[in-house]
């Protein structure tokens, strides 16, 4: 009976492995971090399901605080590279100029809530007197996620 | 067949159905087309498939800490995975990486300016 | 972070950090120190109520003002009601995957909630992210309105069964927690 079992709990390792090749590959093809963030908590969850694995198999428990570690690994993981990233305006825009033209993206409360349309980024050189001057915002339409 | 032994079936099998949900969601990571849509394929193993691997994990250990451990496991999981799903779907919107062609309606089109609101605590 | 501040009656501003031990977290840290020492000793408690506090005192959090009710059948049956939907869209999603329609269409559609309450939108948000099949793009705080992306829409009668089924989310949420229910329960769409 403990044969069927170790069958069982070898599949699974197998079809574990078999993702986890799937999703790196995933990583690399990228495009975009983003992509890479996202896929890589696919990875962290396939690590703690191969880590559960290891306990079932070895019908040892030792290893079990691991799992709680690496969801919150990949929760921050996650969440730092959407955070950083320049589609996300959540930037105060005093640290702009570090990534291009997000802040300006960044409606200000004080300087949106007057005028209907949100200024374009490249339209109004003003809204964000912080940025640097040579790097160019360029439109926004071309920008894509850092590769 | 006695009691534990179908027990550590059953645990065996659940696992073994929450390694192939990763294994689906693996396919559709790599398959689909945008970000959003590989997004719907990466929740499966993040809830139901950790859930399984967590119930099956429970019936072959059999032990009281172990099950409360993975319960919170579990617990931390449903809690931070919709945080990190939304803000990458969000980035990932923003940046205009969407494909549009993909979309039958997009009711956020133009409504991204608009939406932004303070932040912070109230 | 911005702490809630107060003015002392000389008329200094300061945050409020005496309000920072809350019984709830204080609570559930203890609880979280208990499972992760991994023996159910007394001492082992005692050692987690003290390391919560000091937790509370060191790295203050505004409290949450929320006026939640909390319903026990509205509970079960909100939860049971998840498990299945949980169960349902990964096996739809599955089968998406596996067997992708072509072309495969998706929709980013807009569900103002009716529901006046912060804390039923982020249950509601959470939950909805929770099971395969729609994900929360942005939402929208001032009107409560969230916007979700949903995997294989066909055409507006898809759109409208999935607004339906968020709004009877909704239901759920505000039956289980709601400090007042909706005003008129099954009234989903204004003919």
């Amino acid at each position: 009976m403990s044969g069927l079992v170790t069958a069982l709990l070898l599949t699974s390792a197998m079809v574990l492995a078999l993702s986890a090749l799937m999703v790196t590959a995933r990583i690399t093809r990228g495009p975009t971090m983003l992509d890479r963030a996202m896929s890589f908590d696919v990875l962290v969850t396939i690590t703690i399901m191969g880590i559960a694995l290891d306990a079932a198999l070895r019908r040892d428990a030792e290893n079990l605080p691991l799992l709680l570690v690496a969801t919150l690994l990949g929760f921050v993981g996650s969440v730092s590279v959407a955070r950083f990233s320049p589609g996300s305006d959540d930037l105060d825009s005093d640290d702009g100029g570090e990534d291009d033209g997000a802040p300006a993206r960044a409606a200000d409360p004080e300087l949106d809530e007057g005028s209907d349309a949100a200024p374009a980024p490249d339209a109004d050189p003003d809204a964000d007197p912080e940025a640097d001057p040579d790097v160019d915002p360029g439109p926004s339409a071309d920008r894509e996620g850092p590769r | 067949m006695t009691w534990p032994d179908a027990l550590d079936v059953l645990g065996a099998l659940l696992l073994l159905l929450g390694s192939l949900l990763s294994l689906v969601a693996a396919i559709g990571v790599l398959r689909f087309p945008d970000l959003l849509t590989r997004m719907h394929a990466a929740t499966k193993p993040q809830v139901l498939g950790l859930m399984l691997v967590a119930a099956g994990l429970t019936l072959e250990l059999r032990d009281a800490r172990v099950a409360a451990l993975l319960g919170l496991v579990v617990m931390a999981q449903m809690v931070t995975a919709p945080v990190a799903g939304h803000m990458l779907g969000r980035a990932s919107y923003r940046a205009g990486q969407v494909d549009r062609d993909l979309l039958v309606v997009d009711d956020l089109t133009g409504v991204v300016e608009r939406v932004d609101e303070e932040r912070g605590a109230p | 972070m911005s702490p809630y501040t107060r003015t002392t009656r000389r008329g200094n501003v300061r945050p409020t950090r005496y309000r920072a031990v809350q019984w709830p977290m204080v609570l559930w840290l203890a609880l979280l120190w208990w499972v992760l020492w991994g023996s159910y000793s007394l001492l082992s408690l005692v050692g987690g109520v003290v390391v919560a506090v000091l937790v509370c005192f060191v790295l203050p959090l505004p409290p949450l003002r929320m006026s939640v009710r909390v319903r026990p059948v509205a509970v079960v049956v909100l939860v049971a009601r998840f498990l299945g939907d949980v169960v349902m869209a990964s096996l739809q999603v599955a089968w998406i995957t596996v067997v992708p329609p072509r072309p495969l269409r998706n929709a980013i559609v807009r569900v103002p909630l009716r529901s006046e309450s912060d804390f039923v939108q982020v249950v509601v948000a959470e939950l909805l992210s929770l099971v395969p099949g729609s994900v929360v793009v942005e939402a929208h705080r001032a009107s409560h309105t969230l916007y979700l992306h949903v995997i294989d829409v066909r055409d507006d009668r898809d759109i409208d069964r999935f607004r339906e089924r968020v709004w009877a989310q909704e239901q759920r949420v505000v039956r289980a927690f709601g400090a007042e229910l909706l005003p008129e329960p099954p009234a989903v769409t204004p003919s």
